[in-house]
């Protein structure tokens, strides 16, 4: 590795960041990161006190049963970690371009690379600090509720939870670094990980047809599978369908780390404050929002006709027509768009 | 000997308009070179793409010997760019700022930069939010002379400084590079700053170079000629050396660009009663390169709006 920002310390070769680029990240983003991972703990540190403050012959049995919903998939406080890892995601980089004046930095002796490892070192480093905190708290939790067999259930639910917080937050430090609005970086991010539940939904339709057609196995067993690829999906069944998806998510983790060193090495520099660096891009924008229009505008032909007639294919058929042609007046709204100060929009 | 800068064919466009047209530029090692031109001539684009922070379109970059890349971070540690006008990190104080600078480069003086900050009065308590805007650009000014670098890029450096803060700095910043053969760029709009320090110069315009040489060499190449003469000959008025006339009656105040003798003869031989040089300072020679260009904003005066 070059050494571009000042020595690297003796921890370089397992930690490749200098002291300067290092100091400088948790001085920028110190408040993002202690602040994002107090809000991670604190419910789950609540939730322990309140149940076990008054010890009761019930004690146990609310203990056990926070336990056992845990396990077994129970949300409890894993949706508002989830939130806040992608929210920590989006507020490094939002934090640094604004108030840190990344720009500035990157004029000095910083490569690039290690600013976003920064990013992603320490984004995990508070991630892994509170899952590993939460972990211990839900072990405590199984010793005072007398469950002392659910210790290793309750730690792969932790292991699970703390790669889906990783995967949630790598994707929008990965977004952010392709990306200069963290509106665009938090909304790839959803869309992204709703993608497999809306495809799941869409196989659903057909794994399980209207009675008295039978419902097709091998059909509901892949809606089962691609529900499991999103991240915001948190009912895995079985504890070894935890440890494989945890992964899964982990190597997707590494692949968007990947495409992020990527993409950030070839971001121009006078368009990091565009929304995206990458004029490409767009395209994928006019997508997005021409899916979106086509869906409404092909649901809303629907209450035109009475009694309602049209087939699956037939709105598939309107969808897509309608999806082209919205494509294309998107592009022209956005490039109009892009000509104006605002520069939300392509350049040409 | 090998140049500090050397730019071959380079062009850069900005959403589709052309910032930097075809642009050949050497900058020779040890020298403190002036970059002047208009409002939206180029100056810091040239300056961020030898910086290495903005990649060329098209053409070539040599900085320090070296060929620059996508990732230029390395050569950074001995190129130094400073521009005023610009907030610096307002959450660091200022001991924390040159604590990370010192971390940052191999060749930190920290009891150069403790000096220098003492000199500007620069507390190292301060948030640097609560500094002003020449404060910051001194404290700029003063990391950017203790990482002792081999280039220095400086982007309108007096902006916002007072006039004895500038005058110590620029002296400061001359007697480094006369010491360490320290290679200055200095872009500004400030135009006596460059008379007093720069050794070459170069006019940027519209992203493409219209003049680059010597200072001297650059001032002696536009004249003025306060001329009294009746009646101007065809010929002499529409001499391509002529680069600006202005008339009063038989009184004419003439620009010349290049040898200033064979004019003067010709406008003798006209009949001139008297033909006289006046001396150019390199604000008025500057204004004439670009009055030929044909930037002059004449219409933006009290009489024509």
């Amino acid at each position: 590795m070059s050494r571009s920002a000042g020595n690297l310390s003796r921890w370089g070769r397992i930690f490749p960041l200098s002291r300067a680029v290092r100091y400088r990240e948790f001085r920028i983003n110190r408040a993002v990161y202690l602040g994002t991972g107090v809000l991670m703990v604190l419910p789950w540190i609540v939730q322990l006190a309140n149940n076990s403050w008054v010890w009761n012959r019930l004690t146990k049995q609310v203990l056990q049963s926070t336990i056992f919903g845990y396990v077994n998939g129970a949300l409890a406080f894993s949706v508002w970690d989830v939130m806040l890892a992608g929210f920590l995601g989006v507020a490094v980089w939002w934090n640094d371009r604004s108030r840190g004046r990344l720009g500035l930095t990157l004029e000095g002796p910083v490569t690039r690379r290690e600013a976003l490892l920064a990013k992603f070192w320490m984004t995990w480093g508070t991630i892994a600090a509170t899952s590993l905190l939460n972990g211990i708290l839900l072990v405590v939790t199984v010793v005072l509720s007398g469950l002392n067999g659910w210790a290793g259930p309750v730690l792969v639910k932790t292991l699970l939870l703390l790669t889906v917080e990783t995967v949630v937050a790598a994707a929008t430090i990965a977004f952010g670094a392709a990306m200069g609005s963290a509106i665009f970086a938090a909304i790839t991010t959803a869309i992204v990980g709703v993608i497999p539940l809306v495809a799941a939904s869409v196989v659903t339709h057909f794994a399980y047809p209207p009675w008295p057609a039978r419902p097709q196995p091998w059909l509901a067993a892949l809606m089962n599978a691609l529900s499991r690829l999103s991240p915001f999906t948190f009912d895995y069944g079985t504890v070894s369908l935890s440890v494989s998806h945890s992964a899964l998510f982990l190597l997707g983790s590494v692949l968007l780390a990947c495409f992020a060193l990527r993409w950030w090495d070839r971001a121009p520099q006078e368009r990091f404050h565009d929304p995206v660096f990458f004029p490409a891009l767009w395209y994928a924008v006019y997508a997005f929002l021409a899916v979106l229009s086509a869906f409404v505008t092909a649901a809303l032909i629907q209450p035109l006709v009475f009694p309602p007639t049209r087939e699956t294919w037939q709105f598939v058929a309107e969808f897509a027509a309608f999806a082209v042609i919205e494509w294309f007046m998107w592009r022209a709204i956005m490039r109009r768009i892009g000509r104006t100060a605002l520069r939300w929009g392509p350049d040409a | 000997m090998t140049p500090a800068i050397e730019m071959r064919g380079v062009s850069k466009r900005f959403r589709g308009r052309t910032a930097l047209d075809q642009v050949e530029w050497l900058v020779a090692e040890g020298s403190i070179h002036g970059l002047i031109g208009a409002n939206g001539a180029g100056k810091t684009t040239l300056l961020r793409l030898a910086l290495g922070l903005l990649w060329p379109d098209d053409g070539a970059i040599h900085v320090l010997g070296e060929t620059l890349r996508r990732e230029n971070a390395a050569l950074r540690q001995r190129v130094h760019y400073v521009a005023s006008g610009r907030p610096l990190v307002a959450g660091f104080r200022v001991g924390e700022w040159t604590r990370y600078t010192g971390l940052l480069y191999h060749r930190w003086d920290a009891a150069l930069c403790q000096k220098l900050l003492k000199a500007m009065e620069i507390p190292v308590e301060t948030p640097i939010g609560h500094l002003s805007t020449g404060m910051q650009t001194s404290l700029q000014l003063a990391v950017a002379l203790a990482s002792r670098p081999q280039l220095l890029l400086l982007d309108e450096p007096t902006n916002g400084l007072d006039v004895v803060v500038k005058r110590q700095i620029l002296q400061f910043i001359i007697d480094m590079a006369a010491q360490e053969g320290t290679t200055v760029v200095i872009a500004t709009h400030n135009i006596e700053d460059v008379e007093r320090m720069a050794d070459t110069v170069s006019v940027l315009y519209r992203g493409r170079f219209v003049m680059q040489g010597e200072l001297d060499g650059i001032k002696s190449h536009m004249h003025r000629l306060q001329v009294v003469l009746d009646e101007w000959p065809q010929a002499l008025a529409r001499d391509p050396r002529l680069t600006h006339v202005q008339r009063r009656g038989n009184v004419a105040l003439v620009t010349v660009e290049g040898p200033l003798e064979p004019l003067m003869e010709a406008f003798r031989a006209a009949g001139a009663v008297l033909v006289e040089p006046i001396e150019m300072d390199l604000t008025e020679v500057f204004r004439a390169i670009l009055e030929k260009e044909g930037y002059s904003r004449e219409s933006l005066s009290w009489e024509s709006l």
